[in-house]
């Protein structure tokens, strides 16, 4: 039995029956309201600065503190404790606090004037994308702004575990140097997987804008009531809400432009109009021994009695030195981690540690032993050409935390910004290697310690590490 | 004679029922007072007096001094056009699409006994219309504005004394919106919205027959009624970054129509000369706020905020029966009309405004049947928008032509008075 509106909205088609009852008729007689079409929802490159954390692109420029030139997470309204051991205990309100862990990890990333070498850029977006349309060069953009060239092998990918486009260079991204990232979204960009088109978000045509949007006017305003951007936010918000988020948005916008970012994508062939979303990183411009097994960039065995760790910047080989036993004047250690775990002294065998070709070279006095762990790590001690120690390497760092990398209560990463996977396996990693930095003897024997590290990594000595 | 009652109701329901009018209100507001020829002609000012179907708008508690059954079949054409003349000198001016409205209504009452009456009118009493060129400086106030009504009222009504009767009615509105606005710049675009609704209301009436067709007095007074619209919204953003913040989708939207209080005296100097004053107070202050609401929550929701205000409308009419054509009358009227909105309300939707309207009619009665033709020239004082809040700065300024025919009969009792 059709129900009173339906069989209304059929009379005012012309299309009633004769079962029609007489309510209906008069009610479509009275007067039929009109019909408007419902178009489909496209999907979007997500950029929401207003949720906590903010749900935008990553690594990003963002973030990057104009004065010191180092990443400052205060640009985004966190702030660190100076010691992340106090997050161990709840938060005195309940509310949600960072986990030691990420705490750690970002005060490392602080130390940066850039993005490590070795992060992959990701972006959210709204729905899976169709993995046949992120084609690099011309629906995923990466331009190098230091030189202004196209990066023509990065690789860009869809992780549907976190609903992220993930791009990443083919090997590292060059150290000093600064990436912007263009998607091509609209009618000739990339498509989600069930072939919707993909639009940027409402925050990120702000972004666009040429203009101001405080229309010139400074905090703490008022933004002129004409304003373009104060009369599209003031229909959602009150006038003071509004010019909150004008006044926060507009130096986001200032960001955009003065870098540049949307004509670098224009000259690569992406023009402004086109550009789902755009975000932009710089990576920082310290010398680093790069660790990343997704891209195979682990020590490698190049002889049964050497070992060599690939570094990215200038090395002063004269800073090269394997450690010995107790004099801690050495800056790279390698350690027989099964021989360590029944005599430390033992577990250390002589070895030198020179630079050459662009690597950290380790040989041992003696043939490696097959089937050992290996560790591998070096200390801050280690400088470039120009006496500025090299930095850490993001899963260096990640080892040697003091915090857990997951969280025994719910078994996810305690890091947001590494996946619950990964987390799982670095933290075996971590909590062995803590065993080793939490032995008052193992620094003084070694002079590797949690506060000069730069590397570590540990790997079964089999073919392949 | 029930049965006679039934017929023209029945009619009136089915005939009315196949166009809905769209016109832009011509009294206060967006309300349309004047909804007969023979009322035209005088100004509407007819509260105390009139011998038509049309009582059961104007006055049902006129119904139980009518004679027999009667019906009335009939329309107003409207015809408007709006100036908008920007404050800054150097912009244009903008005129607004010509509107051309039919407006039908019908009436029929009937007494059932010597002191009861039923009536019944379908009609519609308050609506707006107008429509502005796509790229004019006001899209986002407006580009289209359209509510439509119909009102279905039955009515009963009842002589305490033959000098005095009191009636009482239900309305049952039917209404539907199409409102178009520009979104706004950074956006670009259009947006339309349209919804349907039922609203309910009453109205009561007293008429004192002071001295019997020489001197009367009325008093009425019709309810406000709350139309809650469901609806949609049709979203068409220009910058495709805002279709997943701007879907189309289901809104809502709340339009009070406003209580109307009328008082009239009518005086019948020389038997063949009616004059009459009336006077309404509409309270336009339930016309203060309208809150659209959208059901995706990312969607901004609008306010508008008219700030309506009461309105005081004064109406003079004289209807003339000429002594040498026996069934012919001559009508004259004169209106002053209060706007309703203050000048940070008024918009380009409804660019209400003080208006003077003068009026003429010419009414014919041979037996049982009656024509009159009234024609209504209304002159719009201007209405400034200074805040910029509801629109652009500046002036509207609207001209606008009714013409009304209403043709009726009655069965019964001493015929249509001549």
């Amino acid at each position: 039995m059709p129900s009173r509106e339906s069989v209304a909205a059929r009379l005012c088609r012309g299309r009633a029956t004769a079962r029609a009852s007489v309510a209906a008729a008069a009610i479509a007689a009275a007067g039929c309201t009109p019909d408007v079409p419902k178009d489909p929802v496209p999907e979007e490159m997500v950029y929401d600065l207003q949720s906590q954390p903010p749900n935008v692109p990553q690594p990003t420029v963002l973030v990057v503190n104009p004065t010191t030139r180092r990443i400052d997470f205060g640009q985004a309204g966190v702030v660190l404790p100076p010691d992340c051991a106090t997050l161990k205990a709840p938060s005195p309100t309940g509310a949600p606090q960072l986990s030691q862990a990420e705490c750690e990890f970002d005060q490392y990333l602080q130390s940066l004037d850039g993005f490590p070498t070795v992060t992959p850029a990701t972006a959210p977006a709204s729905a899976a994308l169709d993995p046949a349309t992120l084609t690099p060069g011309t629906n995923v953009v990466v331009v190098n702004a230091t030189t202004g060239a196209v990066v023509p092998d990065a690789k860009a990918t869809f992780d549907a575990t976190s609903g992220h486009l993930v791009v990443r260079p083919a090997r590292s991204w060059s150290i000093g140097a600064t990436y912007w990232i263009g998607v091509r979204g609209y009618g000739n960009g990339v498509r989600a997987v069930g072939g919707k088109q993909v639009v940027g978000s409402s925050t990120h045509a702000l972004l666009k804008q040429p203009m101001s949007l405080t229309c010139m006017a400074v905090p703490p305003g008022p933004i002129a009531a004409s304003c373009p951007a104060f009369q599209l936010l003031s229909q959602s918000y009150d006038v003071a809400t509004a010019t909150q988020l004008l006044f926060q948005l507009e130096p986001v916008r200032q960001i955009y432009q003065a870098s540049g970012g949307f004509e670098l994508m224009a000259a690569a062939g992406l023009p402004r109009e086109e550009v789902a979303v755009l975000w932009g990183f710089p990576v920082h411009s310290s010398s680093v021994a790069e660790l990343d097994p997704t891209a195979n960039l682990v020590p490698s065995v190049t002889a049964p009695n050497e070992i060599r760790v690939a570094v990215q910047g200038t090395v002063d080989p004269a800073s090269v030195k394997a450690a010995v036993l107790t004099q801690n004047t050495g800056t790279v250690l390698l350690m027989d981690l099964t021989a360590a775990a029944t005599d430390l002294v033992m577990g250390i065998p002589p070895a030198e540690a020179t630079y050459a070709a662009g690597s950290i070279v380790i040989r041992t006095a003696a043939p490696l032993v097959a089937g050992h762990q290996y560790g591998v790590f070096m200390t801050n001690g280690l400088v470039d050409a120009k006496g500025a120690p090299l930095v850490p390497s993001p899963i260096s760092v990640l080892l040697s935390l003091q915090g857990t990398l997951v969280d025994p209560a719910t078994g996810h990463s305690t890091i947001s910004t590494v996946a619950d996977a990964d987390a799982v396996q670095l933290e075996a990693g971590r909590s062995q290697l803590a065993v080793l930095f939490n032995d008052t003897h193992f620094k003084a024997l070694t002079g590797v310690g949690r506060d000069n590290l730069v590397y570590a990594f540990a790997f079964p000595l089999g073919g392949t590490p | 004679m029930k049965l006679s009652v039934a017929a023209p109701v029945l009619a009136a329901g089915l005939a009315a029922g196949l166009t809905l009018p769209s016109r832009a209100g011509f009294a206060s507001g967006f309300l349309i007072y004047d909804l007969s020829g023979e009322a035209i002609g005088r100004a509407s000012a007819v509260s105390a007096d009139t011998s038509e179907p049309a009582a059961v708008w104007f006055n049902p508690a006129q119904l139980p001094h009518q004679e027999g059954a009667s019906g009335s079949a009939g329309g107003v054409v409207v015809t408007a056009r709006s100036t908008f003349t920007p404050a800054d000198p150097s912009a244009a001016e903008t005129d607004s699409k010509r509107g051309v409205f039919f407006l039908p209504t019908i009436f029929a009452s009937a007494k059932v006994s010597d002191r009861i009456a039923l009536g019944m009118g379908v009609y519609t009493a308050f609506g707006i219309g107008i429509h502005w060129p796509d790229d004019w400086v006001g899209r986002e106030a407006a580009i289209g504005a359209s509510l439509q009504t119909l009102a279905f009222n039955p009515t009963f009504a009842i002589k305490l004394h033959p000098q005095f009767s009191i009636a009482a009615g239900f309305d049952a509105i039917r209404a539907t919106v199409d409102f178009q606005n520009g979104l706004p710049s950074i956006v670009g675009g259009n947006v339309r919205l349209v919804g349907g609704t039922w609203g309910y209301g009453g109205n009561v009436a007293v008429l004192y027959r002071i001295i019997p067709e020489r001197l009367h007095a009325a008093l009425t007074y019709r309810s406000r009624a709350k139309l809650d619209f469901d609806g949609n919204a049709d979203f068409s953003p220009a910058n495709p970054d805002f279709e997943r913040m701007l879907p189309d989708q289901p809104g809502t939207a709340s339009i009070t129509l406003p209580d109307i209080f009328t008082a009239g005296v009518m005086g019948r100097v020389v038997p063949n000369l009616t004059l009459e004053v009336d006077a309404n107070l509409t309270l336009w202050q339930t016309y203060d706020q309208i809150d659209i609401r959208f059901s995706n929550p990312g969607t901004p929701n609008r306010t508008l905020r008219p700030n309506g205000h009461a309105a005081l409308t004064l109406r003079a009419g004289a209807d003339w029966a000429l002594q040498r054509a026996p069934g012919l009358h001559l009508r004259l009227g004169v209106i002053w009309d209060g706007s309703a909105l203050p000048a940070e309300g008024v918009g380009p939707g409804l660019p209400d405004s003080n208006r003077i309207d003068g009026t003429v009619g010419v009414g014919y009665a041979r037996g049982m049947f009656k024509a009159d033709l009234g024609y209504m020239l209304v002159t719009f004082l201007g209405a400034d928008a200074r805040t910029g809040r509801e629109s652009p700065e500046g002036t509207y300024k609207t001209t606008a032509h009714l013409i009304g025919l209403t043709l009726a009969a009655r069965w019964g009792g001493a015929g249509a008075r001549p």
